[in-house]
């Protein structure tokens, strides 16, 4: 394989062009489907990930790839490296990076992003913000749910 | 803020704590009648974090325990109780003899007049109460005095699903759509000498036979039979034991010799291709120094393996827990309440326990 076969460009939503090892991209099983039915050339446009996200997303595979000899690393190491990838992310851009987890179908991504919102959402408040939960109960009705508690397991 | 579709939202919740998540019951319907499916729940049972929560059975409650271990030495704080809602004709106080629980569902025994059980989740607020009707002289006249582990509750492994049982020595009772009975084996060649413990569908108790020689007992839930296996060393009639799960996933047992200071604690995993188990010896916590030295240790727990932390409950001089630390060099010690009605014999002795709550519904 000459090393322009080995190499594919991914195009964001804002037209920004990442050129990154075929192995790399390949965790997405989105780009694997692509490049096996071969529907694309070299360039593959992605028209739900912005420039800004896809960047982070290239990281996360780059990490992730076994590329040359590059896949030895522990697994306590990679683990060390997903939190400290997800901890300084806000909750907008963790939403994005779930979009985009799940439209270019990379499963352990989905599971980290996933996780990291459902660590840093703590309190009800957070919940119905982050997730835009309207209480839509009478006060009624949540008296009978509280009455059907049988543990408050207060923390 | 999010325009994330209700798959992806799901994907999160699934990810959160059920009791993170029993919070947000009463804040939305959706959310609400969500946490009560059966599909939602099998997810999230597979990928939520495993929250240990430590309980007590003691004075006939569940009690919720706080150990913080932050602090030196650590602090014990007893919190809320398992408030079971009887419906009628259950509708008075009830006293709880035993409990065990396996995926979050936890099986309580009273004793009434005959054997009361209540299986129940407390994240869903679900209950359900099973009068035992056996016909049994011996089981109704078991008044306050019960045998150790009279039930035991599992599941069966099966392609798509697990199903859930309740053993009763002798019967079984399929928790699937009716409750019927059905013959267990009967093995009545051991004595069960504790509480029994469940991992991964399983129940472990310590048992020993008519010459005195102590084993783990297992009730396979899915080949449905009994099963021996091996403790780390021999057990003598006088030494103290408590068997108890850790994190789901090990079985720990603590072990003191009755002229002994010292407490030893071991712990094995249990893989399904090995006949027999391979104990590992975590650490050892020596009482010489501290003011537990003459425990009768009834029940204990590995609280945490790296700081070599243990905790267990003693009977003699009234019932205390200790948490202890770093070989004993330091200690918190606290009251249990006696319950009035409650004898000293070993069938009321308090029982530690970790439970993990989940969303798993009765089925």
């Amino acid at each position: 394989m000459s090393k322009s076969e080995k190499k594919i460009v991914l195009k964001s939503l804002d037209n920004e062009a990442f050129e990154v090892e075929k192995a790399v991209a390949l965790q997405s099983q989105t780009i694997w489907v692509m490049c096996e039915d071969k529907c694309v050339g070299n360039e593959i446009p992605l028209e739900n990930v912005t420039g800004q996200i896809l960047a982070k997303v290239i990281d996360y595979c780059k990490k992730h790839a076994v590329v040359d000899g590059d896949g030895d690393e522990s697994s306590e190491e990679l683990k060390n490296w997903d939190t400290e990838f997800t901890k300084n992310m806000d909750q907008s851009t963790l939403f994005n990076m779930i979009l985009a987890a799940n439209y270019l179908n990379i499963k352990s991504l989905l599971n980290l992003t996933c996780q990291a919102v459902a660590d840093k959402t703590k309190t009800i408040d957070e919940f119905h913000t982050f997730l835009n939960i309207e209480n839509n109960f009478t006060p009624e009705e949540e008296a009978q749910i509280c009455q059907e508690n049988l543990w408050a397991f207060d923390d | 803020m999010s325009d994330l579709p209700s798959d992806l939202v799901e994907e999160i919740l699934y990810r959160v704590p059920a009791t993170s998540l029993k919070r947000l019951r009463t804040t939305c319907k959706r959310w609400n009648a969500l946490f009560k499916d059966r599909r939602f729940a099998e997810k999230h049972f597979l990928k939520a974090p495993k929250q240990s929560h430590v309980l007590m059975l003691k004075a006939a409650k569940i009690y919720a325990m706080n150990i913080d271990l932050n602090v030196v030495p650590p602090s014990i704080n007893f919190k809320s109780t398992l408030d079971l809602k009887y419906s009628r004709p259950y509708s008075k106080q009830v006293n709880l003899v035993d409990v065990c629980h396996c995926d979050g569902l936890l099986l309580c025994t009273t004793t009434d007049n005959k054997p009361l059980l209540c299986i129940c989740n407390p994240c869903l607020g679900q209950t359900r109460w099973i009068q035992v009707e056996t016909g049994d002289h011996k089981i109704q006249s078991t008044r306050y005095s019960p045998s150790y582990s009279r039930f035991a509750l599992g599941y069966e492994s099966k392609q798509t699903c697990r199903s859930y049982k309740i053993l009763m020595r002798r019967w079984i009772w399929f928790a699937s759509n009716s409750w019927r009975a059905l013959n267990a084996p009967s093995d009545n060649s051991f004595k069960i000498r504790s509480r029994g413990v469940s991992l991964k569908g399983n129940t472990y108790w310590l048992a020993c036979d008519d010459i005195g020689n102590y084993f783990v007992l297992s009730f396979d839930f899915t080949i449905k039979r009994f099963r021996r296996f091996s403790l780390p060393q021999t057990l003598d009639h006088s030494d103290y034991r408590a068997l108890s799960v850790v994190r789901e996933e090990e079985l720990s047992v603590l072990i003191k010799s009755n002229n002994s200071s010292e407490v030893g604690i071991w712990v094995t995993k249990k893989d399904d291709t090995e006949t027999d188990f391979s104990w590992s010896k975590s650490f050892v916590v020596d009482l010489h120094h501290t003011a537990c030295n003459d425990v009768i240790v009834c029940t204990g727990l590995l609280i945490d393996e790296e700081k070599r932390v243990a905790l267990f409950c003693k009977v003699s001089g009234g019932y205390k827990v200790y948490v202890i630390g770093k070989d004993g060099k330091y200690y918190t010690e606290a009251p249990v309440p006696r319950y009035e009605f409650f004898s000293n014999s070993i069938y009321h002795w308090p029982f530690i326990f970790y439970y993990v709550p989940s969303l798993v519904p009765i089925q």
